[in-house]
Formats: C-alpha cells, sequence, structure tokens
C-alpha cells in the first residue's frame, strides 16, 4: 500500500516539475534557471546531503575569483593530515619495502658473487684431480711399456740364441758330411787313380 | 536538451558560504577536497594493506606511485631526497586527484544552492595553502639544514641582488598559486563554455587535453616545490 502510494507521490511530483518547467520557460531566463535549479534539487540531487548543506548557513554573494577566507587554513591543515596519514600508510611502508627489496637481491646479488670463489675452489682441484689421474696413467703406461720391452728383448734374445744353436748344429752336421763325403771322395779317387796305374803298368 | 543545458550552465565565482565562527569558509571547495581525501586514502590503505617482498595486486600500483614520486623528489633535492619525499608525494596525489576529480566526476549532478562543485583545484585559497606550505617547507629545510647562516643566501652572490632574492621568496608562492589556480579554472571554464555551445561529441577533445593539463599541472607543482627544496639545502 505504502509502496504504490510512494510511486503515485513520485509520479505527481515529476508531473508538477515538468509543468512547472514548461511554464518556466515565459519567465525571464536568469530568474527562470534559478527557480529550476531549487526545484530540480528536490528530485534529482541527493536529498540528504542538500538538506544537510541548507541547513548549514549560508547566503549568496556576487562573484568572486579571489576570496580568500578560512577555507585557505582549513585546507592547509587537510593537506597536513592527508600529508601524515600518507607517510605512515603509504611512503612508509612502501618505501621500507621497496628498500628491503632492494637490500635483499644486493645480498643475494653478493652471495652470487661469493659463490664464484668456491666455484673457482672447485675448477683448481678438478683440474688437480684430472692431473692426478693423468700422472698415474702416464706412469702405469711408462712402467708397462718398460715392463714389454723387457719381455721382448727377453723372447727375441732367446728366440735369436735358439736360431743360433740350430744353425750351429746344422753348420757343424754339415761341416761333418763334408769331411767325410771328402774323405770318402779321397778315398775313391785313389782307388779309381791305383786301378789306372795298374791299368797303365798292365799295359 | 534542456537538461543538458542546465548541467552545462556556467557559474564563475559563485561560492557556496558556511560560517563558521563568524569566519566565512567555501563549503563547495571543502566538501570536494573530502571526497579527494577519501579517495586518496581509500587507495592508500587499500594497496598498502598488505606488503610482500614479492608484490602483488595493489601493491604493485602503490610501488609504482612511490618510486614516480621518489623519482621526482631525487631529482629535484638530489642526497637527502627521502626526507621530502613524503611532502612533494603528498602535493602531486592531491593535486592530480583533485584536478581530474574536477574533470572526470560529473558533479553538476550534485546541487547546490549556490555555486557548483568542481575540483578544489580551481579555488584560490585551496592554491595559496599549497604554495605558502610549500614556502614554509622550503625555508624549514634550509633553516633546518643550515641554521641562520641560510639567510646568507640573500647577499649571494653579490650583495647587489639582495632586493631581487627577497622579492623571489615572494613570486615563488605566487607563481605556483596562480599557475595552478588559472590552469585548473580555464580548462574547467572552456569544457563548460563549449559544452554550453555544443552539449554533444564536441567538447570530448578538449576533456582529454584538460585531462593532459591537470596531470601536467600536478607534476609542474610537486616538481616545482622539489626544486625550490633542493635550492634551499644546496650549499653556496
Amino acid at each position: 500500500m505504502s509502496a504504490i502510494a510512494q510511486i503515485t507521490n513520485r509520479c505527481v511530483s515529476v508531473a508538477s516539475v515538468s509543468r512547472k518547467t514548461q511554464t518556466k520557460r515565459v519567465a525571464s531566463p536568469a530568474q527562470a534557471s534559478l527557480k529550476q535549479k531549487f526545484e530540480s534539487a528536490k528530485v534529482v540531487a541527493p536529498v540528504v546531503l542538500t538538506n544537510l548543506v541548507m541547513t548549514m548557513p549560508a547566503h549568496a554573494e556576487a562573484g568572486k575569483l579571489f576570496d580568500f577566507n578560512l577555507t585557505l587554513p582549513i585546507i592547509a591543515a587537510e593537506f597536513l593530515t592527508l600529508m601524515f596519514i600518507l607517510d605512515k600508510t603509504m611512503f612508509g611502508p612502501v618505501g621500507k619495502a621497496l628498500d628491503d627489496r632492494d637490500e635483499l637481491i644486493r645480498s643475494q646479488l653478493a652471495a652470487v658473487g661469493g659463490n664464484t670463489e668456491e666455484v673457482d675452489k672447485l675448477i683448481a682441484e678438478k683440474d688437480q684431480i684430472i692431473g692426478d689421474a693423468r700422472a698415474a696413467v702416464g706412469r702405469d703406461v711408462a712402467a708397462l711399456k718398460t715392463e714389454m720391452d723387457a719381455k721382448i728383448a727377453a723372447e727375441a734374445a732367446r728366440a735369436k740364441a735358439d736360431v743360433d744353436r740350430q744353425i750351429a748344429d746344422a753348420m757343424s752336421t754339415i761341416d761333418a758330411e763334408r769331411e767325410s763325403s771328402k774323405a770318402q771322395v779321397e778315398s775313391q779317387g785313389q782307388a779309381i787313380a791305383d786301378q789306372i796305374v795298374a791299368k797303365v803298368v798292365e799295359v | 536538451m534542456n537538461f543538458l543545458y542546465d548541467i552545462a550552465n556556467v557559474e564563475i565565482g559563485q561560492h557556496f558560504y558556511w560560517t563558521l565562527g563568524g569566519f566565512q569558509m567555501h563549503g563547495q571547495v571543502l566538501i570536494n577536497s573530502w571526497i579527494v581525501l577519501g579517495i586518496i586514502v581509500a587507495i592508500a590503505v587499500t594497496t598498502t594493506r598488505d606488503l610482500k617482498p614479492v608484490p602483488e595486486g595493489g601493491q604493485n600500483f602503490a610501488e609504482f606511485i612511490v618510486e614516480y614520486i621518489r623519482g621526482i623528489a631525487k631529482t629535484q633535492i638530489g642526497h637527502d631526497y627521502l626526507e621530502w619525499t613524503p611532502y612533494i608525494g603528498t602535493l602531486f596525489l592531491f593535486i592530480f586527484v583533485s584536478n581530474w576529480s574536477g574533470a572526470l566526476i560529473p558533479w553538476k549532478l550534485i546541487e547546490l544552492p549556490h555555486g557548483e562543485l568542481g575540483a578544489p583545484t580551481n579555488d584560490i585559497n585551496t592554491t595559496v595553502a599549497l604554495a605558502l606550505l610549500t614556502s614554509i617547507t622550503y625555508f624549514y629545510a634550509g633553516l633546518k639544514k643550515k641554521g641562520l647562516e641560510y639567510f646568507g643566501k640573500y647577499v649571494e652572490p653579490t650583495p647587489i641582488l639582495l632586493p631581487i632574492n627577497v622579492l623571489e621568496d615572494f613570486t615563488k608562492p605566487l607563481s605556483l598559486s596562480f599557475r595552478l589556480f588559472g590552469n585548473i579554472l580555464a580548462d574547467e571554464l572552456v569544457v563548460a563554455v563549449l559544452v554550453s555551445l555544443v552539449p554533444l561529441v564536441i567538447p570530448i577533445p578538449l576533456i582529454f587535453l584538460g585531462l593532459f593539463t591537470s596531470g601536467i599541472q600536478a607534476l609542474i607543482f610537486a616538481t616545482l616545490a622539489g626544486a625550490y627544496i633542493g635550492e634551499a639545502l644546496e650549499g653556496h
């Protein structure tokens, strides 16, 4: 019921306003705009605010651009309050957060710089280990090589001695055989010579 | 159409007066400055609620702002810039948000009996307040660093320049305040006049130009404040 009443009320007030604005056109423009403002203020503007400010002592004056009054110190005080609040909520804490982050990044960078020393140490250690391993391998290889050389030399010497002995044996057999065949040839030659002499003498 | 013309109505030098203890104040400027303060504080509080070493979400925005302002302070002041960062940063943010609020928020929808809501910086009281604070700040910076020797700068490099050096202390706040006031008021007026002539589409480029000018003005004010502080701090 009350809602319907409100709606009808509003309709009536809107209608009356529009009727008034229609009739205002006839009046002088300055007066019309002033009254129109009063009228539309009742409908358009947030009613509470308007009522609040209208209850305060207020009066109109001619247009003034350079009108210094209590507004100035009040604005200054408001500005100082704002500065205090912003310093406490924003410039202080956020500035501190920024500085802390800078500090953190710088310390982490320094830690990375310290790491290079460690890395250098590790690299030196690695070089050392590789060098040691190379030397050990070199020693082993040399030892193995001398051993092999010795073995090969011994083997070669033995083989040579063997061959020499066989050659010497063969030579001595050949000599002996030559001697015997020589003796045989001589004795046969003697026999043949004796036969020839005997034949010749016979003749 | 009538509604649009009503919105585009231009009012110059009309103020919505409040009275407190016999003194007058400009209500529309104060209301808007509270809104601007609310926006800035809300952003500052929400973006910095949970600060982490690796930034997330709003913290990136807050860090971007702080780094930007630190950059301005560092180029202008040099070595001791951290002490003056809050002042310069608050100047920049307050003026920037004020200017942009004037250009972006349709204040005309909220009607006042007299005057109209707009950027707080289009009132001479605001800009003079900021300029005077800047003067006080650079005097404070110089006196804090060098004591009474600070006044020796008036006879540097030669005593003949004394009047000009003294004059400079008056021209600095004057130029600061009038530059900001004039730019912002003119910017809003140009847009308002153009809107009253052609309500649609045509004023859009000028609104963008106004946003650009507003940002530049905030930067100029903060940079000059930094330069003045840096000048007061540097040794002769």
